[in-house]
């Protein structure tokens, strides 16, 4: 049975309800002000198209969409969801075994007769269960406020979009997972986690405006399933899920392996 | 595995752990100011038995623990448990164990009663002990962890290892926060599970628990085990404490005394007397005295707890 996922998934409902509260009152804001809001995007429909804008809010891919519902819902939502993938995949995983090494339940929890492995196995499930429920809300609230607004979106897009978010956060979980698994201590984890993660961010955000760092664009994971991507192929890219999976496989393998076989010196 | 009563249980051999560097002189290791660890540690428990584990704090007691525990490393050596090798085998192990570290932190949203169950999922409850855990420890265990004062939770942490009858309870402090009846009421419980087989492994401060639970002891200092002795054996085979009174014509110097290797401590209480710790050789002691005249001697078994002490310096 898997007494550690359901024991974590219970104890942790609060901070795993929270990203996707966020999405569904930042979407719903939105709708809210949609027909005002359409007005002003079509003013500065120009000065969104520019590498700053892109960098500042995400390279989206939403040129082709124009001032529609949709391109609305991609650049403001998109945006949202970046930054919520940053956070999420950072701070959850990385503190998954502090927080536990910190209130001394740690001690007790290794004792305990389950593989080492299974023991992470079933936290870092909790974290990827709650992570289901960000892309799962994201495309509740964006049908069900086109709905209300009888606007129209491309379902197949918001689908893809979803999965590829999902891929995402399981991968940068499994890399922020790694750093916990190596350094134990919440505050190292931390700052190892948001270095090598908030690094991809930065050379995705920055990569299109600095032509000196342009050519490190494809090694951040977040330059992975832009929207433009997804537009262009029909789908998620197989190559891109090919690539991003296996990066999620190995650094949640190394990370399953390092916990087993390591020592607590704690 | 089926275990019988001369069935060793706990066997470590050589154990290893050296922290920071090490100063190596001759074969020898010796302990830096900053080098913590256990070098060539080695003991065995055999079924049944309450084993104390003894010695000053960084001596390594925590490092041996952690080690047989497989959370460390060895840099050398080999445990068993069980008879199976303790990094190997380390779930079927844990299934027969019960560990209480000391300081021992518990989930604060729990109560007692979710914690106990939920321990119980990994290894299955002795429905009938735990009443009696229940009746002995009488901590309310409706009431949620974090509202517990220090000794209740160590109450509820204790029930909740020993609930299950574990073969094998490895103890670091346990005791550490109960109060005198729940203490004894612990040492019952231990004394209890011992006639049904139940092995001990105890590590503590309280030398008065070990003199009273404990069958056997090992003292380890300095990150090497000094000693490994039967308690009872302890106070005939090792500290004797000696008054002698001489009649003041001819009498010996202190500097006299500390040239008996068996001497451990002189001092000149008041003029001609002199009161004595000494090790195991008595002989030498009446064979140095007989050259002189006494007025007054005495000799008893030093107190257990002098012992220890001699061994805590």
């Amino acid at each position: 049975m898997v007494h550690i996922y359901l024991k974590n998934l219970k104890k942790s409902w609060l901070t795993g309800i929270v990203p996707p509260v966020v999405i569904i009152a930042f979407v719903g804001t939105i709708a809210l002000g949609w027909p005002s809001m359409q007005e002003l995007i079509l003013q500065r429909l120009e000065t969104m198209d520019n590498p700053i804008m892109k960098a500042i809010i995400g390279d989206l891919g939403i040129s082709g969409l124009g001032a529609t519902w949709e391109a609305a819902l991609f650049m403001y939502a998109g945006g949202t969801m970046n930054i919520l993938l940053l956070f999420v995949a950072i701070f959850i995983p990385a503190r998954l075994l502090s927080t536990e090494i910190d209130k001394n339940t740690f001690d007790i929890m290794l004792s305990l007769p389950i593989p080492r492995w299974r023991y992470l196995l079933e936290k870092f499930s909790v974290y990827l269960t709650y992570s289901l429920f960000i892309p799962i809300s994201m495309v509740g609230i964006m049908l069900g406020a086109t709905s209300f607004l009888g606007e129209s979106l491309t379902t197949s897009l918001v689908l893809n979009y979803s999965l590829g978010y999902f891929i995402l956060l399981f991968a940068l979980g499994a890399i922020s997972l790694l750093c916990a698994t190596i350094f134990l201590d919440s505050s190292k984890s931390l700052a190892a986690a948001g270095l090598v993660i908030g690094g991809q961010y930065f050379l995705d955000s920055m990569g299109g405006m600095l032509a000196a760092i342009g050519n490190f664009e494809a090694l951040s994971l977040f330059n992975y399933f832009s929207l433009g991507a997804i537009q262009e192929a029909g789908m998620l890219p197989i190559g891109e899920i090919i690539i991003v999976v296996s990066i999620g496989i190995v650094a949640l393998t190394s990370a399953l392996l390092i916990f087993h076989k390591r020592e607590f010196a704690i | 595995m089926t275990e019988t009563a001369s069935e060793t249980i706990l066997q470590v051999s050589n154990l290893t752990k050296i922290y920071g560097r090490e100063i190596r002189i001759g074969n020898r290791i010796q302990f830096g100011q900053h080098v913590r660890g256990a070098h060539e540690v080695s003991f065995q428990i055999k079924r049944g038995e309450i084993f104390g584990f003894l010695g000053p704090n960084g001596a390594g007691k925590t490092t041996s623990m952690r080690a047989i525990l497989d959370y460390l490393k060895l840099g050398k050596g080999k445990i068993q448990i069980f008879g199976f090798d303790h990094r190997k085998d380390r779930v079927e192990i844990r299934k027969r164990i019960g560990y209480v570290p000391g300081d021992m932190a518990l989930f604060e949203n729990f109560t007692g009663e979710e914690l106990i169950s939920y321990f119980g999922k990994f290894r299955p409850i002795d429905q009938e002990f735990l009443q009696e855990l229940r009746s002995l420890f009488r901590v309310k265990l409706h009431k949620k962890i974090k509202s517990l004062s220090k000794g209740n939770r160590q109450q509820v942490g204790l029930i909740a290892v020993m609930a299950s009858k574990p073969s094998l309870l490895i103890l670091d402090e346990p005791t550490s926060g109960l109060d005198p009846l729940m203490t004894a009421n612990f040492h019952k419980i231990l004394k209890k599970l011992q006639k049904e087989g139940v092995t001990t492994f105890l590590s503590s401060h309280d030398l008065a628990e070990v003199q009273a639970i404990c069958d056997r002891v090992g003292i380890i200092r300095n990150g090497e085990m000094i000693l490994v002795e039967a308690v009872t054996e302890l106070k005939s085979k090792f500290l004797q404490n000696m008054m002698i009174q001489f009649t003041g014509e001819n009498t010996p110097t202190e500097e006299d005394f500390n040239q008996l290797d068996t001497v451990i401590s002189v001092e000149c209480i008041k003029p001609h007397t002199y009161k004595l710790k000494i090790g195991k050789d008595v002989t030498q002691v009446l064979k140095f005295l007989s050259r002189y005249e006494l007025k007054r001697f005495t000799c008893e078994d030093a107190d257990l707890e002098e012992i220890f002490l001699q061994y805590y310096r």
